[in-house]
């Protein structure tokens, strides 16, 4: 009895998580005279249209390219940076250590609002707008932080023995990191990654900042402007969403068990 | 001696004779080396039917020029929010868009004070057959306290009240001329279940309107008592404009969650035949002939209703030049490539041209030829502008020279219509005045 | 000598450090020296035109100015539901998963969803839903009452509940792993010996589940004050701080003042707040939390 109610309830709210995103794909086969009539009533026909509205016009799958080539970019060069930063971390003492691990804890305390202005004034002075590595740059600095952390915390529990042993076979510093250490924390820089790719591809504030040229916006750029150039085509925006959501999603159901899963080790030992 | 003498003055004059002719035929650096103009503009693709004509016209202009690229960058949207980010940015971190729409007044000011627009004297100074093409309305580009003008308008409108005859006639009522009718026409249509005038609660809606109800109530010289500082926003003139806003939206003449009808809704339900009445900028036709054409003929265009009090104000209202174009101080070459571009697109063929694919733009070149094709209502409304010759105001923040005053006065007027009092919004805007640190 | 021994043995150390001390350290620290310096100065945005110095006059206005308040309060209006709906719904949510049930994949997958789809994906979907006239909130609860017609996001006095809510609705999902993380670490054994003496359900979850997962807990406090500053995506697109700035949030005022005002000084001086804020914030809620230890 008991069960069966939790149950409903487990249901009832993964139901409010999934409707209105049905929502969403039901809209994209309206026009926009049938989403003035309301959610319940389906779509008339179920043509493509919309889709053709939102890829031709939109960009949308230019976005998402965009989108995913700086999060790649991005993630690679974060895990591998916060990974050599984690494991000096984690396998030295001393009070200039500890003041290294205190930097890092000020750049996720610290908001990244506060270095707009000067950034924008910075990048234009070098004229680095509308440019990947810029993209890479900034997303590297920002996601750095948390996941140095995150990477320090797991590899902390990695025993000594092994560097130890490493040490024995003739291993120098980074070849026991290399070779050895990175390896086994592979969870935390799953985590780590994983948690950098969505906040990279979540991104609005920075590529609106530094993204001005058509070629280059991010998906979210993409979504953002479709809908406000768009607003009395209301089905093309949905169509514009659906497509947005959809890699993400994709990726999400093929490597669900990493992600959470990963996400969850690293959480613990982080 | 004598022999070579002469022959040493033939060759001097040969070389000198081509050196004229050479000099004569050097062509200018900008036409020759690779040069690149960014282009900011409000007619984007897929929403803009002007998106078409413009980007041909610039076509032709690259295919004449082979080394001059020009990069299109627009920005939709009624709400100009984005737009304005876009220009703002681009100044914010020195990259400038080497041509730019905009409409003038505040909105540009700071820029002419840093000196980063190009001052266009000289050009008209130089051909004043180009500066005489346009409509005396280059008033949104020059500034007191400064000379120079520094832009060109492109397209000009005003606000009139259109008017769905059929829905009239309906239910048996007359289009109003003054206020006083205009409101027991609006009671007679909320009493028979119809929302009389919707209208979008986005901030420029509000904006436009205040504008041309301060025209017909208290005249010009507001505008330039505002921007000096001699009456405050506070004061009861804006106020009781506020106010009586309020009042007709609490009779209900606007609908219902405003806040929440966007402008092209708004259109929309005129445009369908939805709404009796719509007061809007001479851009509606263009929505009514993309959605329901056969409504064209059945609207009527009038100036909004006047004060009763007020019968002189009556040819007054909000409108002018609407978009101009703007050059940015770049290179010499680079300058003198997009001054070139400039007078391509505001020449008389190209805007015939444009006018053509899209007759229902006003355009303020007056030296191209008005479409035949253009739709009766356009006309009605243009010639209602060229007849009537009224007094027209751009937007009443625009005359300031604060550069986030409209973008303040326009959230207080959608604040207010989301909810707040009169009070309270007008106060915002004043505060914003009054902590200005010039 | 021993100098020298330890240099070359700091030498790999360091250059492994240095990318990421380097990056952090021209790319987030120096601008926000730069941008505290601002904070004194009144600039309008334009590289070609000189900021002007103007001393605390920035402060001034910001204390006088009632956005700043609002955007205050907005905060602590995501920290309370942070706290109180949040938490609560991922522990439950945590709970539930860690157990093995039928279906567990279905749930974890919607559970999570949300997080992976872009906030301002997210943004416009629920402002479609919200709408008064033809979302799905308002034409669903019509069903019982016709006369239902609530603005959600329209009506200042509750849009930013609105948004409030959604937010919680995004990152449930991401805490209840989190939390579930905690929940698989704390052993077995000690919840059987609980059995033993008597415990049952509910007790069970308050003497040994919520001690043990203290850890846990105090990472999602920090993380939540500093994420309640941060807040800007949804709110950028559902509202843009509006109507009648009911739902500005710092992040997005700094951003509009900036970037829509052109007051690049004033926007500097919110930046500025931001920052000793979630500097205070959070070495408060550190000394709080972790000196029970």
């Amino acid at each position: 009895m008991k069960k069966a109610f939790k149950y409903t309830l487990a249901f009832l709210w993964s139901m409010v998580n999934l409707i209105p995103l049905v929502m969403v794909v039901f809209g994209s086969f309206k026009n926009t005279a049938g989403i003035y009539l309301g959610p319940f009533v389906l779509p008339e026909s179920w043509n493509f249209t919309n889709y053709d509205t939102a890829l031709l016009r939109a960009n949308v799958l230019n976005g998402i390219g965009n989108s995913f080539l700086y999060a790649i970019l991005s993630v690679t060069a974060i895990v591998l940076l916060a990974s050599m930063a984690g494991y000096v971390l984690s396998r030295h003492h001393g009070r200039l250590i500890n003041g290294v691990y205190i930097y890092f804890v000020l750049g996720v305390l610290v908001p990244v609002q506060a270095t707009f202005i000067p950034l924008v004034a910075t990048v234009a002075k070098l004229g680095g707008q509308n440019s990947v590595l810029t993209m890479v740059v900034i997303y590297v600095t920002f996601n750095l932080p948390l996941s140095i952390l995150l990477i320090t915390g797991y590899m902390k529990g990695v025993s000594r023995e092994i560097d130890e042993a490493a040490r024995i076979d003739g291993c120098g510093a980074f070849r026991t990191f290399a070779s050895i250490i990175a390896p086994i924390s592979v969870p935390a820089l799953a985590t780590a990654g994983i948690l950098a790719f969505i906040n990279v591809y979540n991104d609005l504030i920075f590529a609106n900042l530094f993204i001005s040229t058509a070629a280059r916006q991010t998906v979210t750029q993409v979504i953002n402007g479709f809908s406000a150039q768009y607003n009395s085509d209301m089905g093309a925006t949905f169509a514009a969403l659906v497509v947005a959501i959809l890699p993400m999603i994709i990726v999400f159901m093929c490597f669900q068990e990493k992600v959470i899963d990963g996400l969850s080790t690293g959480a613990v030992k982080g | 001696m004598r022999r070579f003498a002469c022959f040493l003055l033939a060759v001097l004059m040969m070389l000198s004779a081509l050196s004229v002719v050479a000099t004569a035929e050097q062509v200018p650096a900008w036409q020759t080396k690779p040069i690149t103009i960014r282009f900011l503009n409000r007619w984007a693709e897929g929403v803009d039917a002007l998106y078409g004509p413009i980007t041909s016209a610039i076509k032709e202009f690259t295919t004449k020029y082979p080394n001059v690229t020009v990069e299109y960058d627009a920005v939709a949207g009624a709400d100009d929010v984005q737009f304005y980010e876009k220009m703002r940015t681009a100044a914010a971190t020195g990259n400038m868009y080497e041509i730019f729409q905009n409409y003038g007044g505040s909105t540009i000011r700071s820029y002419v004070d840093s000196g980063l627009l190009l001052d266009l004297t000289d050009e008209f100074k130089a051909d004043p057959a180009w500066h005489d093409s346009f409509m005396d309305v280059f008033s949104m580009w020059q500034f007191d306290g400064m000379e120079g003008v520094y832009g060109v308008p492109f397209t000009y409108f005003a606000t009139v009240l259109y008017c769905n005859t059929d829905l009239f006639k309906q239910y048996d009522l007359q289009i109003p001329k003054t206020i006083s009718e205009f409101e027991s026409v609006c009671d007679a249509f909320v009493k028979a279940g119809v929302t009389p005038i919707p209208r979008s609660g986005e901030g420029w809606r509000w904006a436009h309107w205040a504008t041309g109800m301060a025209m017909q109530k208290y005249g010009q010289q507001l505008f330039y008592d505002l921007a000096n500082r001699s009456k405050k926003y506070t004061g009861e003139e804006m106020m009781s404009i506020a106010q009586m806003f309020l009042d007709w939206q609490a009779k209900g003449y606007f609908g219902q969650n405003i806040a929440s009808m966007d402008s092209a809704t708004e259109q929309l339900l005129f445009s369908t035949g939805k709404s009796p009445m719509i007061a809007i900028g001479t851009w509606q036709p263009e929505n009514i002939v993309m959605n329901n054409p056969d409504l064209l003929d059945k609207v009527e265009v009038v100036w909004f209703p006047y004060f009763d009090e007020h019968p002189e104000l009556a040819n007054g209202n909000m409108g002018g030049p609407n978009e101009g174009l703007c050059i940015t101080k770049k290179d010499p070459d680079t300058t003198a490539a997009t001054v070139a571009l400039l007078k391509h697109l505001t020449s008389a063929e190209t805007v015939s041209k444009m006018w053509e694919s899209a007759p229902y733009t006003p355009f303020a070149i007056t030296t191209a030829k008005q479409p035949d094709n253009m739709n009766s209502l356009t006309k009605r409304a243009l010639k209602l502008i060229t007849d009537e010759k009224p007094v027209l105001m751009q937007e009443i923040d625009q005359y300031d020279e604060i550069a986030g005053l409209q973008d303040t006065l326009r959230n207080a007027y959608a604040g207010m219509m989301a909810g707040s009092t009169a009070e309270e919004a007008m106060k915002k805007v004043q505060d914003e005045i009054d902590s200005y640190i010039p | 000598m021993r100098v020298r021994k330890a240099l070359r043995k700091g030498f790999v150390p360091a250059l492994m450090l240095l990318p990421s001390m380097a990056l952090i350290a021209i790319m987030f620290f120096y601008p926000i020296v730069d941008t505290i310096k601002l904070s004194f100065y009144k600039w309008n945005g334009i590289l070609q035109s000189a900021p002007k110095f103007i001393g605390f006059k920035n402060y001034e206005v910001l204390f006088r100015d009632e956005a700043f308040w609002t955007s205050i309060k907005n905060v602590g209006l995501f920290l309370l539901q942070g706290i109180f709906i949040q938490g609560p719904i991922a522990f439950i949510l945590a709970l539930f998963i860690s157990k093995k049930i039928r279906g567990i994949r279905y749930f974890k997958f919607t559970y999570f969803l949300p997080v992976v789809i872009p906030l301002t994906a997210i943004g416009i979907m629920w402002k479609f839903v919200l709408n008064p006239n033809w979302g799905l909130i308002n034409a669903a609860i019509r069903v019982f009452n016709p006369a239902f017609n609530v603005d959600f996001i329209g009506n200042p006095n509750i849009a930013i509940y609105s948004i409030v809510l959604v937010s919680a609705w995004v990152y449930v999902g991401l805490n209840m792993i989190i939390f579930s993380a905690g929940l698989t670490s704390i052993p077995a054994d000690l919840y059987e010996s609980a059995e033993i003496d008597g415990a049952t359900g509910i007790r069970k979850i308050g003497y040994i589940t919520l001690p043990m997962m203290m850890e846990s807990i105090k990472v999602y406090i920090i993380l939540m004050i500093t994420g309640s500053l941060k807040t800007f995506d949804l709110v950028f697109v559902m509202t843009r701080g509006g109507p009648n700035e009911a739902t500005m949030v710092p992040a997005l005022f700094m951003y509009l003042e900036t970037f829509s005002y052109t007051k690049f000084g004033y926007g500097a001086t919110i930046a500025t707040f931001i920052l000793v804020t979630g500097l205070i914030g959070s070495l408060i809620a550190n000394k709080y939390l972790f000196a029970r230890e």
